[in-house]
């Protein structure tokens, strides 16, 4: 099959083909590493665990963003299209910089915030299944950046926080063993935050873990009227 | 230009946002050119004039392509309102083929009216 492959070389970007021979059950990722590894050495993308785990591997193929290491070649046209993920700047070919995604997943505080941890004589936090059911699906995220390659708010806002980062923030402000969801709520309102969603829901068609961040930036936003009116009130 | 992005669909919920924004423009470059042309106008027969204009068969398939921008863009509205507010959110897709058939079944009916009336 033809692997079309957009590729940047730090100062310009050009095409490039491939031929690749290939089989049932091989995937997108497969097929890059056996360019880099018998057609052409320079190509330059990012993977790791090769089962959809880890998320490095998001690319956009046919147009799409996928992750290149669940996206079969049979189910695909000839030629296969590869392209680095839009609404990132692209460092070399498929590799693009996530440092401003993390640095926003980082501002949302992604951890359980609790005043009462005693290290030294640790207690098991409590949850029921209910509990657990209000922020599961979105604990699945796996940080590809799919969502924010499609999203047409952060295509034209650099400072929106985007999809995947409000994702993290609404999953720990919907897990009850978080005490204090006050400042993530303070930052996710903000003129950066959900305020800036368009409601294009194109993160949630393009999720690979299928877990609505749409909704979750939904959800969000009456968390950030309850906050604002209970500010408003000094509640 | 970035704007550019907001009409590069991946999905169909890209193209119906697209076609939100779309519609959107051309409903508010309308109001502006309407009230600025009302605002200009000192008798009434030169509003009849433009209304007869307007009835016109050569002019009536601009107002009922306006008609179906006006429709799409409330019917649609409606639909992401519904999601705004945390509804219906694993059923996008039926709500947005529901939402597309309630708009070309309106403007059918709208256009059908509008033909009739002239």
């Amino acid at each position: 099959m033809e692997f079309r492959i957009r590729r940047f070389d730090g100062e310009n970007s050009f095409w490039q083909s491939y031929e690749v021979p290939t089989k049932k059950g091989m995937t997108v990722l497969e097929c890059l590493y056996y360019i880099r590894d018998n057609l052409d050495s320079t190509l330059s993308f990012r993977a790791s665990c090769r089962m959809g785990i880890c998320g490095s591997c998001a690319v956009k193929i046919n147009g799409k963003p996928k992750l290149a290491c669940e996206t079969q070649v049979s189910e695909l046209k000839n030629p296969i299209v590869v392209e680095p993920l839009d609404n990132f700047k692209v460092l070399k070919d498929l590799v693009v910089d996530f440092e401003g995604f993390f640095a926003k997943h980082k501002m949302v505080k992604p951890f359980i915030v609790r005043d009462d941890i005693d290290y030294n004589s640790p207690v098991e936090l409590i949850q029921t299944p209910k509990e657990l059911a209000k922020y599961y699906n979105y604990s699945l995220c796996i940080k590809c950046g799919a969502c924010v390659s499609v999203c047409p708010a952060a295509a034209t806002s650099e400072d929106y926080l985007g999809p995947a980062a409000l994702v993290a923030a609404y999953r720990f402000c919907a897990d009850s063993r978080d005490k204090d969801c006050k400042d993530r709520i303070e930052i996710i309102s903000s003129e950066r935050g959900v305020w800036r969603c368009h409601s294009a829901m194109a993160c949630s068609e393009v999720c690979p873990k299928k877990i609505e961040p749409a909704k979750a930036v939904q959800l969000l936003r009456r968390k950030a009227i309850i906050h604002s009116i209970k500010k408003l009130f000094r509640w | 230009m970035r704007i550019m992005k907001w009409f590069k669909p991946v999905s169909l919920q890209d193209l119906a946002f697209a076609f939100q924004r779309l519609t959107g423009f051309i409903l508010a470059m309308y109001l502006i050119l309407h009230l600025a042309f009302l605002s200009t106008l000192s008798d009434p027969l030169t509003y009849e004039s433009l209304i007869a204009i307007t009835v016109s068969p050569t002019f009536l398939p601009l107002d009922s392509l306006l008609v179906l921008c006006g429709i799409y863009h409330g019917l649609n509205g409606i639909r992401v309102i519904i999601h705004e507010l945390g509804y219906l959110h694993e059923h996008r897709k039926a709500l947005l083929v529901i939402c597309a058939i309630l708009t070309v079944i309106a403007w059918l009916y709208a256009t059908w009216v509008m033909y009739e009336v002239v």
